[in-house]
């Protein structure tokens, strides 16, 4: 008894050493700048000025000018329009394609649907950036292809400035925004709805249920985890996009697409205001973390149900 | 007692290892190093400047070198604050001019005096030297200036049916010269753009606009040096960009480097640019240089036309303990003889009155800029002054592709500059 208690606490001891390669790579690229942002919106901290002033203890003044003012509502706004139509918008695309390809799918060969779903993760394999200039050079107004082609098939007149009209440039960046991360939960729906049984199905028709009752009741229900998990990926990374913003739109016309990213990089890199932008980021990181604890716990309970 | 013996003889020979040697002889006198950040080494038009300089230089001063510290364009001013925040600032920075408040305040620039850089203290022409003067002394070297010029189309000019030797020389002018541009059409049939203004959102182009805002009589601050944007001239001057828009004279929220695309493929009748955004265009079409004519600043009836001083500064950094030999490469790289050779690379103006005669003679695109110093409008220096101009450039947004009116968005744009200037 003592000897496996030994043994126990000897395994545990290997684990936790095991572990701790991972948690110092963690703390240091992870822990220790996010506890040095957080102390930094609670310092004056402007790289240009006095320096004198650079560092000094202003508690929560960052925090009351942020939240007084509107830039930050403005982003807030920005952010969660730019959130739910691109998530809503790639769910219900992705699902439609990844019903499409996977009741087809009998009728496809292995090797052409391979090609298929290759073509279809192009767009995510693409980094990021990349995808923001391809797009860019196809929205400029004067010489981009898009308008080219509206123009010759008669649907727009004259050019339109997709990512300068203040009325554009947001549905501009979703478009951006779709193109780019669709493949991704496409890929994860189709992965989760070919581990559906077929039973269910036969079952349903036997007692004559139609395609949309077993689209409610069979795959829905089976695809709640898969659907759960994306749907969350989707949002946290639509809530923190930075690069297609800045490639596309530096936040303008008019700040129209500036996200919380955008202005917490403006305040802390073009004003040059740390402090502020540290701010900024704490308070949304935080929102960020508490929908996320949310939605997981509402999720949980009503698997539980 | 073994052991102890055993690590008193391991020390002992330790020690011996580092103790030993002869009487040093006096080392041969180092070169000094003058650590210079700048941006030009990376860019590939530049780059064979930099280093031809830098060899000329080492080779005419064989007790100086030149260590670049070098980053891209768009990154060495955020890394040169990181710098000397780590009180690690290079000896010697080029710098925009609109950096140049900002580094005066966070103290990482030392003043330049008759006695570091005594033929560019001696030479520099009077408007430029006020503008980099505060408290009574100079914080920095002009390199390189230009004025926001306007650069034009002689061809198109010829089709619309206007004199190429004659360009505008006011808005008014401009203003109907670009409509005569803008009925023709490229040979693929596209639009032809008259009048270039740049209302993208990044901080030269908020320069750009102020300079509009000085030919109308406007500005951001009154005589009292109050910020005071919302102004009977300002509005004249949105409402004048708001009507480039309307009349698609003007293409929507350009940047320059998009004027400069257009301009150089033949979409754009005249614009208004730096002198060595020439480069940008020659980049993209070096056959359209031979009809490319230049002419200042464009006023109007109550004002003559006025700029910004757009610049690259040589800044010297702050405790640096070569500043004698950076001055000496500040009075090397301001000279006739090396700016001549850039001159070669893109069009500028030059500080000292000995080179500027010089270029202007040299460079037939500098033949009708000769007295263009006297354009310049000193701008106050504020640390915050690149956020000023993104907010210019949001209003002209918001009277352009906005579709806003002058009068709500020059007071919109004075409020926000108050707190921004405060």
């Amino acid at each position: 008894m003592k000897g496996s208690h030994k043994r126990i606490n000897r395994n545990h001891l290997f684990y936790l050493m095991l572990l701790i390669p991972a948690f110092a790579i963690v703390s240091t690229c992870i822990l220790l700048p996010l506890v040095k942002s957080i102390l930094l919106s609670f310092q004056e901290y402007r790289m240009v000025g006095p320096l004198e002033n650079r560092g000094k203890w202003v508690g929560f003044a960052n925090f009351f000018s942020v939240l007084k003012g509107t830039e930050l509502p403005n982003a807030l706004y920005i952010t969660l329009q730019f959130v739910c139509f691109v998530v809503v918008l790639e769910f219900l695309l992705a699902l439609g394609t990844a019903l499409s390809l996977h009741t087809g799918l009998g009728r496809v060969q292995a090797k052409r649907k391979n090609v298929l779903q290759t073509l279809i993760l192009f767009p995510w394999v693409t980094p990021t950036v990349i995808c923001a200039l391809l797009w860019a050079w196809m929205f400029q107004p004067q010489y981009g292809v898009l308008n080219y082609l509206l123009n010759r098939f008669g649907l727009i007149h004259s050019p339109l400035a997709w990512l300068v009209d203040p009325s554009l440039a947001l549905a501009s960046v979703i478009v951006t925004a779709l193109w780019r991360d669709l493949p991704f939960m496409f890929l994860m729906l189709f992965a989760g709805l070919q581990t559906i049984p077929k039973e269910p199905y036969e079952a349903a028709l036997i007692d004559g249920a139609g395609t949309f009752r077993r689209f409610f009741s069979i795959t829905l229900p089976f695809l709640r985890n898969v659907i759960r998990t994306t749907v969350l990926m989707a949002i946290i990374t639509n809530f923190k996009q930075f690069p297609l913003f800045w490639t596309l739109t530096q936040g303008g016309p008019m700040e129209r697409t500036t996200n919380l990213s955008v202005l917490t990089y403006k305040k802390a890199f073009i004003h040059l205001d740390f402090g502020m932008g540290a701010a900024i980021a704490t308070v949304w990181v935080f929102g960020l973390v508490a929908f996320a604890l949310l939605y997981t716990k509402v999720f949980q309970s009503e698997a539980r149900e | 007692m073994k052991t102890i013996l055993s690590v008193v003889l391991v020390f002992a020979t330790a020690v011996s290892l580092f103790s030993g040697g002869t009487k040093e002889s006096k080392p041969a006198e180092t070169p000094k190093t003058i650590k210079f950040a700048t941006w030009g080494v990376q860019e590939k038009g530049t780059q064979g400047y930099f280093e031809g300089f830098k060899s000329r230089f080492e080779a005419a001063n064989p007790n100086i070198r030149i260590e670049w510290i070098s980053y891209p364009y768009t990154q060495i001013k955020q890394q040169v604050l990181v710098m000397g925040a780590a009180k690690q600032i290079p000896d010697l920075i080029q710098a925009e001019r609109g950096w140049l408040a900002g580094m005066i305040s966070s103290g990482y620039t030392a003043p330049l005096d008759p006695s570091i850089a005594p033929e560019y203290m001696r030479e520099v022409q009077p408007a430029l030297k006020e503008d980099l003067s505060m408290d009574g002394k100079v914080w920095g070297a002009v390199w390189i200036y230009s004025p926001f010029i306007l650069y034009y189309n002689k061809e198109l000019f010829k089709q619309a049916g206007l004199d190429p030797a004659k360009p505008p020389r006011n808005y008014a002018e401009a203003l109907d010269y670009a409509r005569k541009i803008a009925q023709l059409k490229d040979k693929d049939g596209n639009n032809v753009y008259g009048l270039g203004i740049t209302t993208g959102n990044v901080p030269v182009s908020g320069a750009c606009l102020l300079s509009v805002l000085f030919s109308f009589g406007g500005g951001i601050w009154d005589t009292a040096g109050t910020v005071q944007a919302d102004t009977d001239a300002n509005r004249e001057a949105m409402e004048f960009l708001s009507l480039l828009f309307k009349e698609k004279l003007n293409p929507e929220g350009a940047k320059l480097k998009d004027l400069r695309n257009l301009f150089a493929i033949g979409r754009l009748g005249m614009y208004l640019d730096q002198l060595w955004g020439l480069n940008g265009v020659k980049a993209i079409n070096p056959g359209i240089i031979p009809s490319v004519g230049t002419s200042g600043p464009l006023g109007t009836a109550r004002s003559a036309g006025k700029s910004t001083l757009e610049a690259h500064l040589l800044l010297l950094g702050k405790d640096s303990k070569v500043s004698k030999e950076s001055g000496k490469l500040v009075d090397f790289l301001t000279g006739k003889e090396m700016l001549k050779e850039y001159l070669s690379v893109n069009p500028f103006l030059a500080a000292r009155t000995s080179a500027a005669t010089a270029l202007t003679e040299a460079e037939p695109l500098l033949a009708p800029l000769k007295d263009v110093a006297g354009s310049i409008v000193s701008v106050k220096k504020h640390p915050n002054l690149e956020a000023a101009y993104l907010e210019l450039t949001n209003a002209a947004q918001a009277v352009t592709v906005g579709k806003g009116d002058a009068k709500s968005t020059a007071a919109i744009l004075d409020k926000k500059l108050k707190e921004i200037l405060k």
